[in-house]
């Protein structure tokens, strides 16, 4: 596509942004003043669903058996590649949409309704998807939608993340979840505790030993656990523990050696307590994000067309996860955050959830719902750039 | 009291000065486990004079000895010295009493030779209690093989017939990681001291599950280089005391469990070293003990109130797993003064002590003249010897 009808469409898409924003800022309060957890977002999916379809887009409810997952088609003019830009709607136990996810899912949606709304069919070949993808808050409902294949067409993928600053590419942390069961015997804790085997002592051996191999970890890792069950009684000698555990790190490869020292710390646990001991790991493993700097490119790029300014990233905070990472590691995948409270405002917390439904977050959404836009547009117009994106990936481990 | 037995507590009484001045020599000069040559070579000296066919050096230990007095065919009883000091304190362990009463009891047995019946008495000097295992090294040696019967007595602030003993088995534990710089590679290395420290906590979680009457305890001997390096190699030393030989070794089982769990944990390497000298809990034998008791009636000693809760260890309790064998404890000292301790030491040669060393020998050399007089009486000890495995 000539590089003038590429930038004459782009214009077209964020002037419909804006003219969309006002609904995009309701559905979002909306999104916000609702929060359903994982997997139980049937208001959001719904609302956003009705938006696409209004808009003009063709959209498939309930994809990959997941009823509150969604999948809005904007068809271009010959078959070609897909471009999806992904949707997550789901909030957090107690505390809402502390993780801004109504913005993910008004930017992404409001991305995909300015196309469809702007350009009707696209004018080059090939396709962009707004996939809604439900329960990333634990619930790994992208994992899901890729075991029943909705991801299968999809050339690329992209969505944002809300945060109290604006970078187009930080890494995220893979997590392998475990579940470490200690059976000792249970006896009088205090006529006859010699006859007894401590689960909770291999229990608290495993929590001790962890922290002292965090010593001799990298930092950049994490492992953290809490315990669900810790015996029955103070007067018996506790023949049952049961704990669970999220190991971190920044490679899959790191998760697993994590995973291969905590057994150890667990099985030496039992050893020295002399209870038997059973380890079960999640089958579904969050990967961590793998970058892909070709598209991270051309988003920074659109987001200096819209003047919306990046930010250097601070530094201190550490990295979360997302299910976003299994994607990226099947596919070129983008997940860049944009501002939507002030600096230091920590995910997950009240006041993060408070931003994210303020003046600060409606400029976010826009400006992210128009660099998913404009982004799709340059992989698909520009199919040297979906290629140099698909070679990226090839080539990184 | 018969009159043997009459004739026996003359005999202590005539030595008593000796023996007195001979205690109080081993006292001033205190020598450490297997140094103690002087008080060795006393010891002989004095037996030899009263008729005792000495060996100096028996079992390949140079300051240990055995003096005989023969009589003819039947049972060997064996009356045990020790005479080593504590470093340090010098004889804040009281040996220098347990020493001469049990040459003493020698003593007057050979002044009674002529009304002795068939048998054997031994007085056995065995080095190095404190820590050295010198009757460990005897039992080896065979040099208990042909003894029926063996006592001794151990001085304490108190006389009681009877006081268990804890086993002991020591064990040595070194981790092995790997070392790397601590701020900057942390995650290159495999920390020991860790290892080390989970060691020493799960000892002590597993504390709970341990009967109270054991004991476990431990030092760290080597925690690391420098702390800016992540520690490649650790060393503990345990100490594991039961009262009974079978809950001793499932002690010493548990704890290197625990050391093996440790290693497990932070990846390391682990080499156990049992030490080698096992101190054995006491294992009683009544027999002995009820003569005993008619005995120490008989010379005026009676028992204090029992304290079943402070016990130490000896390897006198190798001895009484061989065969029967008493040792009770002999008030030497006030009430309440703990042994090892200076002021112990300073009790150890006063008049209280004297007199305890007086009354033991005697009581010492009468249950010996029984054991001698009623063959019947060994085999019974050795009968419950064998049932109470």
């Amino acid at each position: 596509m000539a590089p003038e009808a590429l930038d004459q469409a782009k214009s077209k898409v964020t002037e419909a942004v804006d003219r969309l924003a006002d609904d995009l800022e309701t559905i979002s309060l909306q999104i916000h003043g609702h929060p359903e957890l994982c997997f139980k977002e049937e208001k959001a999916s719904g609302w956003l669903s009705d938006f696409l379809e209004k808009q003009g887009a063709r959209v498939e409810r309930g994809v990959g058996g997941l009823p509150t997952a969604f999948r809005a088609t904007i068809e271009g003019a010959k078959p070609g590649p897909t471009v999806a830009i992904m949707a997550e709607y789901d909030a957090l136990p107690n505390i809402g949409h502390a993780c801004g996810h109504n913005v993910i899912a008004t930017a992404g949606a409001g991305a995909g309704a300015a196309i469809a709304a702007s350009l009707g069919t696209l004018p080059f070949a090939g396709r962009i998807q707004v996939i809604g993808t439900p329960a990333e808050e634990g619930g790994a409902g992208k994992v899901r939608l890729m075991e029943a294949g909705v991801f299968k067409d999809v050339d690329a993928a992209m969505m944002i993340h809300g945060r109290c600053g604006t970078q187009v590419w930080r890494p995220s942390l893979g997590i392998i979840k475990v579940k470490c069961e200690y059976f000792g015997k249970a006896s009088h804790a205090s006529s006859w505790p010699w006859r007894g085997v401590n689960a909770l002592n291999a229990m608290i051996q495993l929590f001790v030993s962890l922290d002292l191999m965090r010593q001799q970890i990298k930092p950049d890792s994490r492992v953290h656990g809490i315990i669900t069950k810790g015996g029955d009684q103070a007067n018996i000698i506790p023949e049952h523990t049961s704990a669970e555990f999220y190991l971190r790190a920044p490679t899959k490869d790191y998760c697993r050696e994590i995973l291969r020292r905590f057994e150890g710390c667990a099985q030496g646990a039992a050893t020295a307590t002399g209870c038997t001991i059973k380890v079960t790991a999640d089958p579904t493993v969050h990967e961590p994000l793998k970058a892909n700097f070709t598209m991270a490119a051309l988003f920074g790029k659109n987001l200096e067309r819209i003047d919306f300014p990046v930010d250097p990233d601070d530094g201190e905070a550490g990295y979360g996860s997302t299910d976003c990472g299994n994607v990226s590691q099947a596919i070129p995948t983008i997940h860049p955050y944009i501002r939507i409270s002030p600096d230091g405002i920590p995910g997950h917390s009240r006041e993060f959830a408070e931003w994210a439904k303020s003046p600060l977050a409606r400029t976010g959404m826009i400006a992210g719902a128009k660099a998913l836009a404009l982004t799709a547009l340059d992989l698909l117009a520009n199919p040297g750039e979906l290629q140099k994106a698909k070679e990226e990936f090839a080539k990184s481990g | 009291m018969s009159t043997v037995k009459d004739a026996i507590s003359q005999a202590v009484d005539r030595l008593a000065d000796e023996l007195h001045a001979l205690s109080t020599k081993i006292h001033d000069n205190p020598e450490l486990a297997y140094q103690e040559v002087k008080a060795c070579a006393w010891l002989t000296e004095f037996l030899g004079k009263q008729g005792f066919k000495v060996e100096p050096g028996v079992g390949g230990v140079e300051t240990a000895f055995r003096a005989t007095i023969e009589t003819g065919e039947g049972p060997t009883v064996a009356i045990l010295c020790e005479y080593d000091a504590l470093p340090g304190i010098g004889h804040a362990c009281g040996h220098n009493i347990i020493a001469t009463s049990g040459a003493g009891a020698g003593a007057a047995l050979a002044a009674v030779k002529g009304q002795l019946p068939k048998g054997r008495v031994q007085v056995i000097g065995t080095p190095a209690e404190e820590g050295g295992g010198g009757k460990i090294k005897l039992i080896q040696a065979g040099i208990f093989k042909e003894v029926d019967a063996a006592m001794m007595i151990h001085g304490f602030d108190r006389t009681l017939l009877h006081q268990d003993l804890l086993g002991i088995a020591r064990a040595t534990l070194e981790f092995r990681g790997r070392a790397s710089h601590a701020s900057a590679d942390p995650w290159e290395g495999v920390n020991a001291l860790d290892a080390c420290v989970q060691t020493y906590n799960a000892v002590a979680m597993m504390r709970q599950q341990v009967r109270p009457d054991c004991r476990i305890h431990g030092i760290i001997t080597s925690g690391g280089a420098a702390a800016n390096i992540i520690p490649e190699y650790a060393s503990a030393t345990f100490y594991m005391r039961a009262p009974r030989i079978d809950t001793m070794w499932e002690l010493y089982r548990r704890v290197i469990a625990c050391a093996e769990g440790a290693a497990k944990a932070a990846g390391c390497e682990l080499k156990v070293t049992q030490h080698d000298s096992v101190y054995e809990p006491m294992k009683s034998s009544r027999v002995l003990l009820d003569l005993f008791k008619a005995n120490m009636t008989a010379v005026g000693l009676s028992e204090g109130a029992a304290i079943p809760d402070r016990k130490g260890s000896s390897d006198v309790g190798n001895v009484s797993q061989v065969l029967p064998t008493i040792q009770p404890m002999i008030g030497i000292a006030p009430v309440g003064m703990a042994i090892h301790t200076r002021d112990f030491a300073d009790a150890a040669v006063k008049p209280l002590a004297r007199q305890g060393m007086v009354a033991a020998a005697k009581t010492m050399a009468m249950t010996t003249f029984d054991l001698l007089a009623e063959p019947a009486r060994v085999k019974a000890a050795k009968k419950e010897f064998a049932d109470g495995a």
